[in-house]
């Protein structure tokens, strides 16, 4: 059966990670290399990892990590990331472009990994 | 109202439509798709990139700043979503060593040329529609 008030906070943690990464990304100058979406992004990386290395040491409940992604998933994008390589792309960069969202992609992953690795060493048995 | 009051509230409620929007298509998709591999990010984050691109291509007429921040920074924003490839990506190949490399690293590459290809087409699409439209 759909545990409608299960799917209703998860959705509104995410509407709270949407309004954290705008106050984020008002506050972190974006410069050249779109620091706000940057520390956003791999924030909500670090976030998710730690998370689910949480729950695989056993520390917390799968409600608490899912929580916890589902505010990550607002609190990070994938489309302003998209739409300003694509920027850059069109003004001929396209290798700044791809550059750009590779960072994003696989520093992401990266960081992820060190989220979870971290909280199984600190927190595993 | 306060002006940044309206606009965090706008990036809210758009937050709030756009991570229903994910839940629901990532869902539908993974039920149909199957859970071996996260093809209901991938639908979101496509569709997602192409809908930015395409809103930023036309421009926004006539649209008030609220809607404008609500549509892109709290809808789309929220939508889309790179924490969870971080998290496709990584707990794969700490768990399963080359074999998650294997089957993840497409995933990444795949999604990070599929989503600028996306928004690019996205955008000039825009732009064509809104000139044709002037």
């Amino acid at each position: 059966m759909i545990d409608f008030t299960w799917i209703a906070v998860q959705v509104l943690f995410g509407a709270f990670g949407a309004a954290a990464r705008f106050g984020v990304m008002s506050v972190v100058t974006p410069g050249r290399w779109s620091w706000g979406l940057f520390t956003v992004n791999m924030g909500g990386s670090f976030l998710v990892g730690a998370a689910v290395g949480a729950f695989s040491a056993g520390s917390i409940e799968w409600s608490v990590a899912a929580v916890v992604l589902a505010f990550a998933a607002g609190f990070t994008t994938f489309s302003t990331l998209t739409l300003t390589a694509a920027e850059w792309t069109e003004r001929g960069e396209l290798w700044r472009g791809l550059v750009l969202a590779a960072k994003h992609v696989l520093v992401g992953a990266a960081v992820a990994g060190v989220g979870y690795i971290s909280a199984v060493a600190l927190l595993g048995a | 109202m306060n002006q940044s009051l309206r606009a965090f509230l706008a990036v809210f409620v758009g937050g709030l439509a756009g991570s229903a929007l994910r839940f629901i298509i990532d869902v539908s998709v993974t039920e149909f798709a199957g859970e071996w591999w996260p093809y209901g990010i991938l639908v979101v984050n496509l569709t997602g990139s192409f809908a930015m691109g395409y809103i930023v291509g036309h421009g926004f007429g006539s649209w008030p700043a609220w809607l404008r921040l609500g549509s892109t920074t709290g809808f789309l924003g929220s939508y889309t979503t790179l924490s969870a490839i971080s998290l496709d990506v990584a707990v794969p190949i700490i768990r399963h060593g080359v074999a998650g490399v294997a089957v993840m690293l497409p995933y990444a590459i795949g999604s990070i040329i599929l989503g600028v290809v996306a928004a690019v087409w996205g955008l000039r699409l825009g732009k064509r529609l809104a000139e044709t439209s002037a």
